[in-house]
């Protein structure tokens, strides 16, 4: 079954920029945040969130560096 | 029945199947939190347009495409009707309470006198136009005190408006074709990403739910509860502004949550498709596109003038504290966001404040991003085609003259065309700006304890510009005809004006065939 086969969301999941890292942040992100839901702030999700927002900002700056060239 | 309506009814219907989708994904909520009395009202208000929808659908499948009169009434009117089906949740759920089944065991915990308000129809209509047009006025008296349920559909609804209506029945139910664009156009949007429009219509799904988890992970970081971070997420990157808690973002009195939704706020501001370049590394859209350009430097310019305003009328003590909720207060207006961090803003605040505040609600930010407004580059046009105009009397009448507007050079025809669109939609912003202000001074008690002309125009100019900063008189408590004036006012706002104008000479002088 593919992800656009899924009923309501799927359709919009199937829209992305065919950028596999930004697929996987999209994926992973709606995970990490009910993974926070579950466990509260600790120093892991902490760490996992900081983590997520630098990996993203990092990724699209480099991404753009990287096209410029 | 004529072809025409049948179009109308076919795609109504398709919004109404959408829209019941919404509805019923959203019993999820009350099943986290254990909110078992609000699931059968939540699967009656999906039910309803669910049918309703289904027998439009089924009734007219070979119905003709909208042309862009059609498109333009099913616009209006499919906001319309979704504004009041989308109230059912808030009349359901406020009546399921009241009554109290003994079946349905409602917990002695449950906030009545908060939810009685939506008992009353105009209430719950009222509340469900203000978040899907992303305004955030509200009906409530306590936000924090009602069910999770009712919280998450006041933020679904935002979140959803922020974007569009019919961007979502178009990226959920695809129908390629000329059809999609003219109701993708009719709602306010024009910039597409890429050449098919279920395509572009996905990718700001895609972008837009990619950023909403960015702004919860960045709110939460700041220290806010994840509940109200993912609320308040969605709330603000649509640049809607409902909140979950009483006293909007001023009830955390955090530097740091303040600091965090600045940049959810401007996110919300920037068109979708300089949002696409951008992550697909063409960085120097930052500064190379002129709306995204002018919301960096109208934020920046509007946010120091307001700061300093504060501080010479003494109405914060400090610079810090000035510039802390001049810069807030005024990226919230501009964005159309209505997040509040300034307590009785209508009281404490001076007169040349406000309006200079109702002037960045009145602006908005970028066309194509989900803020409310005249738009930037409405106002961009407005600026360089009267000068364009001036500046021609001064030269021969022979010379070969051109406009440049974000990149584009135009013809003094084009230049003329454009600059005539811009004033139209300005032009009738300021007559229901207008309207709206007589109306509620008519009805409102003004003079020594009442409220002054500057809150009127404000409030106004918030609901028209779908901001929700209010001086106070927005309520529950306020006339009947007030909330209807502000409801139209929300309506035509975010659907800028023409295409209910457009319905209403269809419905009442005649011309929808």
């Amino acid at each position: 079954m593919r992800l656009g086969d899924l009923p309501v969301v799927g359709p919009l999941l199937e829209g992305h920029t065919a950028d596999p890292v930004f697929d996987a942040f999209i994926v992973l992100g709606p995970l990490l945040i009910l993974f926070i839901a579950l466990q509260g702030r600790t120093r892991v999700t902490t760490l996992l969130a900081s983590g997520y927002l630098i990996g993203f900002v990092g990724y699209t700056l480099v991404k753009g560096i990287r096209s410029r060239r | 029945m004529g072809n025409s309506l049948e179009t109308i009814a076919r795609d109504l219907g398709r919004i109404f199947r959408a829209l019941s989708g919404l509805i019923f994904v959203s019993v999820a909520v009350p099943i986290a939190w254990g909110e078992y009395y609000a699931i059968p009202p939540l699967l009656v208000s999906a039910a309803v347009p669910f049918l309703i929808g289904r027998f439009l659908v089924d009734r007219f499948p070979g119905a003709a495409e909208p042309g862009k009169r059609h498109g333009m009434m099913i616009a209006a009117s499919g906001w319309f009707f979704v504004a009041l089906f989308g109230a059912l949740p808030f009349l359901l759920v406020s009546w399921t309470v009241a009554i109290d089944p003994a079946v349905l065991s409602i917990p002695a915990s449950v906030d009545t006198q908060t939810l009685a308000a939506f008992q009353n129809p105009i209430n719950a209509v009222f509340e469900s136009m203000s978040g899907f047009t992303g305004t955030g006025l509200t009906m409530s008296r306590d936000e924090s005190v009602l069910p999770a349920t009712l919280q998450w559909w006041r933020s679904l609804t935002e979140w959803v408006g922020g974007v569009g209506v019919i961007v979502l029945t178009t990226a959920i139910l695809a129908r390629p074709g000329s059809g999609s664009l003219t109701l993708y156009e009719s709602e306010a949007r024009s910039e597409k990403i890429h050449p098919s429009i279920v395509s572009t219509v996905r990718t700001i799904w895609w972008i837009f739910i990619l950023f909403t988890v960015v702004s919860i992970l960045l709110l939460w970081l700041a220290g806010m509860p994840m509940w109200e971070a993912i609320n308040h997420g969605m709330t603000g990157l649509a640049t809607g502004g409902f909140s979950v808690t009483d006293a909007s973002i001023a009830t955390y009195d955090s530097v740091a949550i303040d600091l965090a939704l600045v940049p959810v706020m401007i996110l919300g501001s920037i068109a979708f498709p300089v949002h696409y370049l951008i992550l697909s590394g063409e960085l120097d859209n930052f500064y190379t596109d002129i709306q995204t350009r002018w919301v960096f430097g109208f934020f920046s310019i509007g946010a120091l003038l307001v700061s300093a305003m504060l501080f010479m009328n003494e109405t914060y003590a400090s610079i810090q504290s000035s510039l802390r909720y001049g810069l807030f207060q005024f990226v919230s207006a501009a964005s159309c966001t209505g997040f509040q961090t300034a307590s009785h803003l209508g009281q404490s605040w001076s007169p040349e404040t406000q309006l200079f505040l109702s002037v960045g609600m009145v602006v908005g930010g970028a066309a194509g991003s989900t803020v409310g407004g005249i738009k930037l580059i409405r106002a961009i046009t407005l600026v360089k085609g009267t000068a364009f105009r001036i500046r021609g009397i001064f030269e021969p009448s022979s010379a070969m003259r051109y406009l440049t507007i974000d990149g584009r050079t135009l013809s003094e025809v084009e230049a003329s065309q454009e600059l005539e669109e811009a004033a139209i939609i300005t032009f009738l912003w300021v007559v229901f700006l207008g309207i709206g202000t007589f109306v509620l001074l008519w009805l409102l008690p003004t003079g020594p304890g009442g409220f002054t002309l500057e809150n009127v125009i404000f409030e106004v100019a918030s609901a028209q510009g779908n901001v929700g900063l209010s001086t106070g008189i927005t309520g529950p408590g306020m006339p009947v005809t007030g909330k209807v004036m502000l409801l139209f006012n929300m309506w035509i706002g975010r659907l800028e004006i023409i295409p209910v104008v457009v319905l209403l000479r269809g419905v009442f002088v005649g011309g929808y065939r």
